[in-house]
C-alpha cells in the first residue's frame, strides 16, 4: 500500500516539476530571437580543419545551417553552445539530424589550428565543421552577419594568454536559405529541442507565418496588459539620429528604460538606411579616444540604459542613401527576451541633439 | 570577495576563495547553541553543560558543505554537487546538530506561551514531516532554483531552508522532548522510511533528474562547463545521489533506532 501511495504522490510531484521545467516539445512558439528581417545565407568560403575550402552556402543548401563564431579556448559560451546543440542533435531522428549542419568559425585563428579545431569540435560531435582563415577573411565574414570583428582581450602581460570578445549568438539558416531566428547565449537544450526539429521540417513560408503569428500574439498580449504596461514594460525613448557629415555612417541614440523584472540583451540591430548597424562604445579621452564595436548590449532590469554620445551608441554603417535633418530612420532592434522591436528615429542636426528628447515607444 | 557562494558565471578555477558569510554563520550557530544551553542551565539552576560532541561534528559538516570548494561548485557549477550539499545540510548534519541542546535547554521548550507552543508544534512529527517535504519540493523547483542561485542572498535562503528543514525533520527522531510519549521507536522508524525512503517528493525529484531528456536547472546547464561531465550526465548523477544518499542516511538512522529500541526493551 505504501509504495502505491508513494507512487501516486510521486507522479504528482513529477507533474509539478514538469509544469515548471517543461520539456521543450510541442511549444507553438519559436524560442529563438526573431530577426527584424530575414537574413539571407552569407556567401563565403573559408578553410575547414582538413585544409579544404568550405563554401558555407553550398554546403548548407536545403539544410538547416547553424553558424557560430567562437574560439576553442573560450571558457563558457562556445563550449556551452556546442554541447547543447550536440546533445539535442543526438536525440533527433537520424534523418532529421542529417539535415542540420553545424559550422563553427574560429575568431582566434592564431591558436585554433585545424588540428585543435577538429579535436575540440570532435568532443561534442564528429559532424561539426570548424572553419578558419586569415584575420581579414574572418572579419569580412563577421561583418556580413552584422557582427563586430572579434577582439582579443589580453590578460596581464602574457601575449599568449587572452580572451576573445565575439558575438555570442548562433545564426540558424533555414532550408530556404534565410535566417529568421538567432540563438543568443542563454538558449537551453529545451529551446533547441523545440526549434531545431521545426526548422528542419518547416518551409520558409511556414516559418514566416509562425513568426508573424507569434509577433501578433505578443502585440495582443502587450495591449491586453496595457493598464500596467508602463510599470512592467521595456520603454524605448529619445530615439534620434544625428545628421551625418558623410555618406559613410551615422550615429543613432536612444534610451532603454527596462521596467520588466528581468534583464534583456540587445543582440542585433538593423536600419532601413544602412547596410548594417552596430553598437559601439566610445572609449578613452583626448588623443586616445576611439570607438569599439560590441557584440551585444546588456540592458539591466529596473534601470535606464542610455545610448548616447560619449558612451554606447548605434553606428549605422554604409548608408544606402543621403540622410538629412528632417528625415526619419527605422531602427530594427532584436532583444533576447523581448524579441524584434521597430523604432522610428528622426534625423536632427548634431547641434540640436539635446533638444530632441521625449519621443517614447512602449513595449 | 563574496559573503556567500552563488552562481557567478565565471569559469571555475581551483583557486581558493573566501566566503566570510559562511564562517560567520557557523560561529553564530555555535554561539547560539551555547547561549541556549546557558539559558537552560540558568533556568534549571545548574551548571552550563557543553554541547554534545556530535554537535561539533554537525557544525564541521555544515561548514564543509557551505564553504569552498563544495559550496562554490554546488552553487554555480554542478547539480550533482548541489545535491551533495542538500544531503549534507538536510540529512547528515542536522541529526548531529539536534544533539547540541542539553536536556535543560530542551526543557525550556515545555514553557507556556504561544511562541513555545508553535515551536513544539513545529518539532512534532506530523508538521515536521510535512514542512520538510514541502521545503524539499519548493527548493528543488527549477524556476525557483534558477532565480535564487543567481544571487548570494537567494543561495543563502535555499541553504538556510535546507538546514531548517533538516533540523525540524530530525528532531522528533533524535530527541524525546518536547514530550512525545506515543512517538515510540517503531513509529520513528516508520517516520524515517516515509520521509526519506518512500517519500513521494524524493521519488518525483529523482525520477525527473534521472529520466528527463533535458537538464532541469538552467543555472547549472548554462554554467561554465567543467571537463569530463555533460550537463545532462551531471543532472543524472544528482538524481542518483539523492536516491542513494537518502537511502543510506535512512538505513543508518533505522539501524541506530533499532539498536536503541533493542537496548531499551531488552
Amino acid at each position: 500500500m505504501l509504495p502505491l501511495i508513494a507512487h501516486r504522490w510521486s507522479l504528482i510531484a513529477a507533474l509539478v516539476l514538469v509544469a515548471c521545467a517543461g520539456d521543450g516539445n510541442g511549444d507553438a512558439r519559436y524560442r529563438g530571437v526573431p530577426l527584424p528581417a530575414p537574413m539571407p545565407t552569407p556567401s563565403f568560403t573559408l578553410t575547414d580543419f582538413n585544409g579544404q575550402p568550405y563554401d558555407f552556402a553550398a554546403q548548407t543548401r536545403d539544410k538547416v545551417g547553424l553558424l557560430f563564431f567562437g574560439y576553442t579556448h573560450c571558457p563558457d559560451v562556445c563550449p556551452l553552445h556546442m554541447a547543447n546543440i550536440a546533445a539535442v542533435l543526438r536525440r533527433m531522428p537520424a534523418e532529421d539530424r542529417a539535415r542540420v549542419v553545424t559550422v563553427f568559425v574560429t575568431t582566434d585563428p592564431e591558436r585554433d589550428t585545424p588540428e585543435r579545431l577538429r579535436s575540440w569540435l570532435g568532443n561534442f560531435d564528429p559532424t561539426f565543421v570548424g572553419l578558419t582563415g586569415s584575420r581579414a577573411e574572418l572579419a569580412r565574414v563577421q561583418q556580413m552577419l552584422g557582427l563586430p570583428e572579434a577582439m582579443r582581450e589580453f590578460v596581464g602581460t602574457d601575449s599568449a594568454n587572452y580572451f576573445v570578445a565575439h558575438g555570442a549568438q548562433v545564426f540558424a539558416f533555414a532550408r530556404d536559405g534565410n535566417a529568421y531566428t538567432i540563438y543568443p547565449f542563454g538558449i537551453r537544450q529545451e529551446d533547441w529541442s523545440n526549434d531545431l526539429p521545426r526548422l528542419v521540417k518547416a518551409s520558409g513560408a511556414e516559418i514566416r507565418r509562425d513568426l508573424a503569428a507569434q509577433a501578433k500574439s505578443d502585440k495582443l498580449s502587450a495591449q491586453a496588459a496595457a493598464s500596467t504596461a508602463e510599470e512592467n514594460a521595456m520603454v524605448i525613448t529619445n530615439a534620434v539620429v544625428a545628421e551625418p557629415a558623410s555618406m559613410d555612417e551615422a550615429a543613432a541614440y536612444l534610451t532603454f528604460r527596462n521596467n520588466t523584472p528581468q534583464e534583456d540583451t540587445l543582440v542585433a540591430i538593423a536600419a532601413d538606411v544602412a547596410v548594417r548597424a552596430e553598437v559601439h562604445e566610445t572609449m578613452g579621452e583626448g588623443e586616445s579616444r576611439h570607438m569599439m564595436a560590441t557584440a551585444t548590449l546588456l540592458i539591466p532590469t529596473k534601470k535606464e540604459t542610455k545610448l548616447a554620445p560619449d558612451g554606447h551608441h548605434i553606428m549605422l554603417v554604409q548608408l544606402k542613401k543621403k540622410v538629412v535633418a528632417g528625415d526619419s530612420v527605422t531602427l530594427y532592434l532584436s532583444l533576447a527576451r523581448l524579441g524584434a522591436v521597430q523604432v522610428r528615429a528622426p534625423v536632427v542636426p548634431y547641434s540640436e541633439l539635446e533638444k530632441f528628447l521625449g519621443m517614447s515607444r512602449k513595449e | 570577495m563574496s559573503f556567500w557562494c552563488s552562481a557567478t558565471g565565471a569559469a571555475w578555477t581551483w583557486q581558493w576563495r573566501a566566503y566570510p558569510g559562511v564562517w560567520l554563520f557557523i560561529i553564530l550557530l555555535a554561539l547560539g547553541m551555547w547561549a541556549w544551553n546557558r539559558a537552560g542551565a540558568r533556568a534549571a539552576n545548574r551548571r552550563t553543560r557543553p554541547a554534545h560532541p556530535l554537535f561539533g561534528g554537525g557544525l564541521v559538516i555544515l561548514w564543509l558543505s557551505l564553504d569552498w570548494p563544495i559550496g562554490a561548485l554546488g552553487a554555480g557549477y554542478l547539480a550533482s554537487v548541489h545535491m551533495l550539499q542538500f544531503l549534507m545540510m538536510a540529512l547528515i548534519a542536522p541529526p548531529m546538530l539536534v544533539m547540541g541542546p542539553s536536556p535543560d535547554a530542551v526543557a525550556l521548550l515545555e514553557r507556556p506561551g504561544r511562541g513555545y507552543a508553535v515551536l513544539r508544534w513545529l518539532l512534532s512529527p506530523g508538521p515536521a514531516l510535512v514542512l520538510f517535504s514541502a521545503i524539499v519540493l519548493l527548493t528543488h523547483l527549477p524556476p525557483l532554483v534558477d532565480v535564487l542561485m543567481a544571487t548570494q542572498v537567494g543561495s543563502m535562503v535555499i541553504d538556510l531552508l535546507w538546514i531548517f528543514a533538516g533540523f525540524i525533520f530530525w528532531w522528533p527522531v533524535v530527541r524525546s522532548a518536547p514530550a512525545l510519549p506515543r512517538f515510540n521507536y517503531p513509529l520513528k522508524m516508520g517516520y524515517l522510511v516515509l520521509g526519506l525512503m518512500f517519500s513521494p517528493i524524493m521519488f518525483g525529484l529523482v525520477a525527473f533528474l534521472v529520466y528527463s531528456t533535458t537538464p532541469l536547472y538552467g543555472v547549472f546547464e548554462l554554467a561554465p562547463p567543467l571537463p569530463g561531465i555533460t550537463a545532462h550526465a551531471d543532472h543524472q548523477v544528482a538524481g542518483v545521489l539523492m536516491s542513494i544518499g537518502a537511502a543510506v542516511v535512512a538505513f543508518t538512522g533505522l539501524s541506530v533506532l533499532f539498536f536503541r529500541w533493542n537496548k531499551v526493551s531488552g
